[in-house]
């Protein structure tokens, strides 16, 4: 019987291989197409600053524009003011003017592609994520973004550098978790840009956005064989491919953002100055607290330090000193950073571990460190002596689902009374969901309280965004689907049970015998042999370890009772 | 026993395929943006990135586009990738989201535009081999979460544990699913085979 099985396996395994097609072709010439999740240009600038010194010319126009900007809002800031101006493009053009409380003020559609994009969405007045998101998710719904042209350009033109570099940064996160709530994979370019006159024009008579018109101006003063009037036609995908087809990428996707920072080398020279010498090991532009700082760290004889400098000033705002070699030596009872990370990701099987180390605090060692999965971030902290979670925090990543409820904020909660001219939020079509996986899981425990939620994922039914999953309480398996904006259940459906479930239950694999004493099992049958393959398997509730071993070029499959450790099956294989 | 026939031809298929330090160094390579390490894991891994898309989408069009689209993404994230668990695993989820985002779009689109849905693929139904045969069997009688596990195991050489937590089941739901599955499937066969 597992013989037959595993022929079986062989043949689907062989017809597959028969029918593979052969796309590495296509796939080596797709991948300058694609170059990864998120091209943050701030960052991407960071990292090329150094080789770069041409193409610039436009840039310290543009430096000059925002001097005139700022001139021309100075005292002229309430509500109605437009504070900053967003800008979205993929084909479809939409620029939003937004005012200090990041409400919309007016969305306009720059062509006809974002006209379909907007049409039926009342976005004046809402908090500019919820639009934002609202956006991107029309956007893939008409098609406009696929995995195929997957490139999404966000211009945040403000004339207060730190904010617009903050604000970049917030709606790029926010952009990139609701493409992974859809299960796409997007190239998301952002800059902060302050546009100059050349760039407005451009803009205005190709009726693009200014993001756009700065990269086709680029483009155009990098190579005089293009022509704006072909560019404008383009997608924002094309357009990166382009540039980088012509060896362009940093000139053009990443000149946008020039905005007064001090750059990371100055900041490097200005944390050895403080340490006396030293070594730096990183740094990286970040934000702290609204303020943008270079963070890093350096080495100076086994002492580390940590640094924020102020990315505008160059003000040291945060100077400490730890010991090195308390923090960086591994320790032989440490359990090791390999496993901190395995029993993260036991815990979220499938996640990205994005920071891990190990840190000394109060005498205790311990690894701590970030990981995301499905657009929610985990802090955690393991204790580096036994594996045990000192902290486990999760984070959902701001999306659609948080800003509903901060939307109203401003206008108190009365909106249920006729303000006909002040309403403060109109729900776009495409609806932000109003409840969290967190919400769904408690309805499910709240209608079977101590059952066990075996699957919970996000679905989309007829476009309508549901939490679909499955649990269990004692014998009886629920299958559940609830409404992610109204938090009904919209299936509820129970089932007994068969014995062929009950094993679902994962008690019944307590007490077997590990893959290593199974192996032992063999090799005292078979000594000298190679086992080529061992795998717990299980069949009639009996947990076995199955497997094929080798030796002088004989195999022979066995069978381990994985309870008991004794050879049930021992079959030499001609 | 038919299966008799085609001992030979299974010789030197062995289980468990390319070893995880080799696809690990492969990964590691290609996120310094070496094209020959890209091709190399490719050749190595194709039939099971191509085995579960299938086994997802049911639909040979999509599955090769998904195929595709897994390798620009493993390319695209090489360098954020962590040298833990099974790296076959890391392919296969990246290729399981990109299925999954593809179905949940064709069902917008579906439910925007009315298109029927897509017909079977019957390409080459008259050249069919006995493998194949079985391979469209288990693409027809098979439940998802079956063909899935079925397809992880033979094709991808996925342990069962792996397999329990690439698609965020138990272990022991996998197992038994496993077994039904290949189960119905000889059952189904055999039915053909005699009738």
């Amino acid at each position: 019987m597992a013989d037959s099985k595993r022929k079986l396996e062989q043949q689907l395994a062989q017809a597959v291989r028969e029918e593979t097609p052969d796309l590495l072709p296509q796939i080596l010439s797709a991948r300058q197409l694609q170059k990864g999740r998120i091209i943050d240009m701030t960052q991407e600038l960071q990292k090329q600053k150094q080789k770069k010194n041409h193409v610039r010319n436009w840039a310290i126009a543009a430096a000059a524009a925002l001097v005139l900007a700022v001139g021309g809002f100075a005292g002229y800031q309430y509500q109605f003011a437009v504070d900053t101006a967003v800008s979205i493009d993929v084909n479809p053009s939409i620029r939003l003017e937004v005012n200090r409380q990041e409400k919309i003020l007016s969305a306009n559609a720059l062509n006809d592609d974002a006209e379909k994009i907007l049409d039926g969405m009342e976005l004046n007045g809402t908090n500019l994520k919820t639009a934002v998101n609202a956006i991107i998710g029309s956007m893939v719904q008409n098609g406009y973004l696929t995995n195929d042209s997957n490139s999404i350009l966000l211009t945040v033109d403000n004339d207060d550098a730190a904010k617009r570099e903050a604000l970049q940064k917030e709606l790029m996160a926010d952009v990139n978790a609701s493409l992974e709530s859809l299960s796409m994979t997007g190239t998301v370019f952002s800059q902060s840009l302050s546009t100059n006159d050349q760039i407005l024009a451009l803009a205005k008579q190709y009726n693009i956005s200014e993001g756009k018109a700065s990269w086709i101006q680029a483009l155009v003063t990098a190579d005089s064989t293009l022509s704006a009037d072909t560019l404008a036609e383009l997608s924002i995908n094309d357009l990166a491919l382009l540039a980088e087809g012509r060896g362009l990428k940093n000139e053009v996707m990443g000149t946008a953002d020039e905005s007064g920072y001090i750059g990371a080398e100055k900041a490097e020279a200005i944390a050895i100055e403080k340490a006396g010498g030293g070594t730096l090991t990183s740094i990286e532009l970040d934000l702290d607290d609204g303020i943008m700082v270079y963070e890093g760290e350096l080495v100076k004889d086994g002492v580390e330090y940590d640094f924020d400098i102020n990315a505008q000033t160059g003000e040291i705002i945060k100077w400490e000193a730890e010991k090195a070699e308390q923090d960086k030596t591994p320790s032989s009872s440490d359990i090791g950073l390999e496993k901190a990370k395995s029993l993260v990701l036991q815990k979220i099987p499938g996640a990205t571990i994005t920071e891990i180390k190990l840190d000394v605090d109060d005498g205790v060692r311990k690894y701590e460190g970030e990981a995301i999965l499905n657009s929610v971030e985990y802090e955690f902290e393991i204790k580096a002596s036994d594996g045990t979670f000192l902290k486990w925090e999760e984070e959902k990543k701001q999306s659609s689902a948080a800003n509903t409820n901060t939307n109203n904020n401003n206008s108190n909660n009365n909106n249920t009374t006729a303000q006909p001219t002040t309403k403060p939020t109109t729900k776009p079509t495409t609806k932000p969901s109003s409840i969290t996986m967190d919400d769904a899981r408690n309805l499910v425990l709240n209608k079977v309280s101590g059952a066990t939620i075996t699957q919970l994922e996000v679905d989309y039914e007829d476009g309508r965004k549901v939490y679909e999953g499955e649990a269990y309480k004692g014998n009886i398996e629920y299958e559940f689907e609830i409404d992610a904006s109204t938090g009904k259940f919209i299936k509820w459906e129970q089932d007994v049970m068969d014995d062929d479930d009950r094993d679902d239950k994962p008690a019944d694999s307590s007490g077997l015998i590990t893959e290593a004493k199974a192996r032992e099992v063999v090799l005292n049958k078979l000594p000298g042999g190679t086992i080529v393959s061992i795998e717990l398997d299980e069949d009639d509730g009996i947990y076995t370890y199955e497997g094929e071993v080798r030796k002088d070029g004989v195999e022979y499959e066995f069978t381990v009772n994985a309870k008991t450790g004794s050879i049930i099956e021992w079959e030499r294989d001609d | 026993m038919f299966f008799l026939s085609l001992t030979s031809t299974l010789g030197n298929t062995k289980q468990g395929g390319p070893s995880a330090a080799e696809l690990r160094e492969l990964i590691r390579r290609i996120g310094l943006g070496e094209e020959e390490a890209l091709a190399s894991l490719y050749e190595q891994t194709k039939s099971a990135v191509y085995g579960f898309a299938l086994s997802i989408l049911k639909n040979r069009a999509d599955a090769e586009e998904i195929m595709q689209d897994t390798f620009l993404a493993v390319d695209a994230n090489a360098d954020r990738y962590q040298p833990v668990g099974s790296p076959m695993a890391w392919i296969l989820t990246i290729a399981r989201n990109l299925a999954y985002g593809r179905l949940r779009r064709a069902k917008w689109e579906a439910a925007e535009e009315d298109i029927p849905e897509e017909a079977e693929d019957t390409t080459g139904l008259s050249e069919q081999t006995e493998n194949r045969m079985i391979l469209q069997t288990a693409l027809q009688v098979l439940g998802d979460e079956e063909r899935q596990i079925v397809m992880l195991h033979a094709v991808s050489g996925l342990k069962h544990r792996e397999i329990a937590q690439l698609l965020g089941l138990s272990l022991s739901g996998t197992l038994s699913k496993y077994h039904r599955a290949l189960a119905k499937l000889q059952k189904q066969i055999g039915g053909m085979k005699h009738g």
